[in-house]
């Protein structure tokens, strides 16, 4: 398989704390593989080592099939990242931040800057310094340094804090234009399994530093059963004609109002038939499919 | 490595350390001249004289290389702008290499203005109003020179051991504070010997301890970055 990142029981502790513990991960190339987990799971340090920012107690890390290690200045190049937070010298302009990223990663090519600028949004304020800009104009500046030495592989952690929901879906859309259209792989992480789930085309779900799936989102599709929601004025006598008068066994009482079937056989019609001919009064009733969400529930048990 | 330095001069307004160096040299001219105008009773040679230069300069410039040092080396792990450093295709020794070369060079350069100007003026003053002992001859010029020479080596190794403490925690402060005691300790050691000037044992051991100081930062503490 022709993987752009393969990780080899990555093996990570702090001061006695385990904080990544046997993880493998395998990214494809040309793919957007999400990595998916609570806030503290392992996600960034499982990052900074694919970068060599942080060695790994024992495992190794590959990117194009070459081990990384202190010299791997090649691969390095091939790649654009954001990591922790967007972090940048606070007392020069985002166009001099950009134009430095530019020299240290020996990328010389000046209009660039001004196309990035403009991609990101950021081209009216380009002057002002650094310090000056809110959270949400620092991550889209990291984001526009991130692809402005058109990488090869993006790493990005959790790209999208900070912003608002317009600049979340701007964002969205420039990480799949240049998946799609310039061929990049990008693994992004993210706490937001909704974010993770419109962007992805495999996950990997990671909790306490163990990845616990890696898994197609076309295969998650597959595993998620669809469900009936129903939503009713008398949930218990639902309850008993569900049981009693239709045979169903297969739900669960989600809250006072709320109940999920997840037993099929009967269509969405014959259920509120029998309601209403039995005086229980429905509030709503429609087919639904189980979200990436329901699925990380389902892995962690 | 000289790319880097360029690089590194760019993140930073230079220009106010070389203000406040220019400041500094100034107060050091402005303490030497009232100490040579002073009625303090002290009969006033070529050698004290220095040696009060000297002393301003151990205060003065030990600080202006902590602060450096810290603006330069230990804000970017303080900010986290060093993660995105050493993610750039570089050798992150050489990075912080060529930080340090600056903080040093610029230090030493700042004393060699220093020590050039406030002789010119100690030279200049005696001449006008013969206020010291003896002449200004070139075996006196000679001996300075060569005191100044060794002082910019000693402080300079200082300057590093505050790097070195203050990379231990990645400190501002610790960086700051441990300039001040190294200093003392350097004025503490030089009091105690007969000329009260550092031997080449003691020259010898700072530079010894500055090189293992240096190994143990470099291969221990550099890539410390959580």
């Amino acid at each position: 398989m022709d993987y752009v990142i393969e990780t080899r029981n990555l093996v990570k502790s702090y001061k006695g704390k385990s904080a990544v513990d046997g993880v493998n991960i395998h990214v494809k190339k040309g793919e957007i593989y999400g990595f998916a987990g609570p806030n503290g799971a392992g996600k960034s340090t499982v990052m900074k080592m694919l970068l060599n920012l942080t060695q790994p107690d024992s495992g190794e890390v590959l990117l194009w099939d070459e081990k990384i290690e202190d010299g791997s200045f090649e691969c390095l190049k091939r790649i654009g990242s954001i990591i922790e937070n967007p972090y940048f010298y606070e007392k020069i302009t985002g166009r001099q931040n950009l134009e430095l990223h530019c020299e240290y990663m020996g990328f010389h090519n000046k209009g660039r800057v001004d196309e990035v600028l403009q991609t990101v949004g950021l081209h009216d304020i380009e002057g002002k310094a650094v310090s000056h800009y809110s959270m949400g104009m620092k991550q889209r500046l990291a984001i526009g340094r991130a692809i402005l030495t058109r990488p090869e592989l993006l790493i990005l952690d959790e790209p999208i804090n900070a912003l608002d929901p317009e600049g979340i879906r701007e964002m969205r859309a420039l990480f799949r234009r240049i998946n799609r259209e310039c061929g990049t792989t990008v693994l992004i992480s993210s706490h937001i399994l909704s974010e993770v789930e419109q962007i992805a085309d495999t996950v990997g779900i990671i909790q306490s530093g163990k990845l616990l799936k890696e898994i197609a989102m076309a295969d998650i599709h597959k595993y998620q059963t669809d469900y009936i929601e129903l939503e009713v004025e008398d949930i218990r006598r639902a309850g008993y004609l569900l049981e009693h008068d239709m045979g169903i066994s297969d739900f669960k009482v989600i809250s006072e109002s709320m109940i999920e079937i997840y037993d099929l056989t009967k269509a969405v019609k014959e259920i509120s038939a029998v309601l209403v001919r039995n005086d229980v009064g429905i509030i709503g009733i429609g087919k639904k499919q189980g979200s990436l969400e329901d699925y990380f529930f389902q892995v962690l048990g | 490595m000289e790319r880097l330095m360029k690089l590194e001069l760019k993140k930073i307004h230079f220009r106010k350390y070389i203000l406040l160096s220019a400041l500094m040299i100034a107060l050091s001219m402005y303490f030497v001249l009232a100490e040579l105008l002073g009625s303090s009773g002290i009969i006033r040679t070529f050698d004290n004289t220095f040696r009060s230069v000297e002393m301003i300069f151990a205060f003065e410039f030990i600080i202006l290389f902590a602060v450096l040092n810290s603006s330069l080396v230990i804000s970017e792990y303080n900010n986290r702008t060093i993660l995105l450093m050493f993610t750039y295709p570089v050798d992150k020794k050489k990075v912080i290499l060529s930080k340090l070369m600056i903080v040093t060079f610029f230090t030493a350069v700042s004393m060699i203005v220093g020590y050039v100007s406030c002789g010119l003026l100690v030279a200049g003053v005696d001449r006008r109003f013969d206020l010291l002992e003896g002449e200004f001859t070139g075996a006196v010029f000679g001996d300075w020179i060569l005191q100044a020479s060794v002082t910019i080596i000693v402080f300079c190794c200082l300057g590093l051991w505050t790097f070195a403490a203050g990379m231990v925690k990645k400190s501002v402060a610790v960086t700051i504070v441990s300039s001040i005691l190294f200093i003392f300790l350097r004025q503490l050691v030089i009091t105690a010997s007969e000329n009260q000037r550092e031997s080449i044992w003691v020259v010898l051991a700072t530079v010894g301890i500055t090189a293992a100081a240096m190994w143990y930062t470099f291969s221990k503490k550099i890539m410390e970055l959580d």
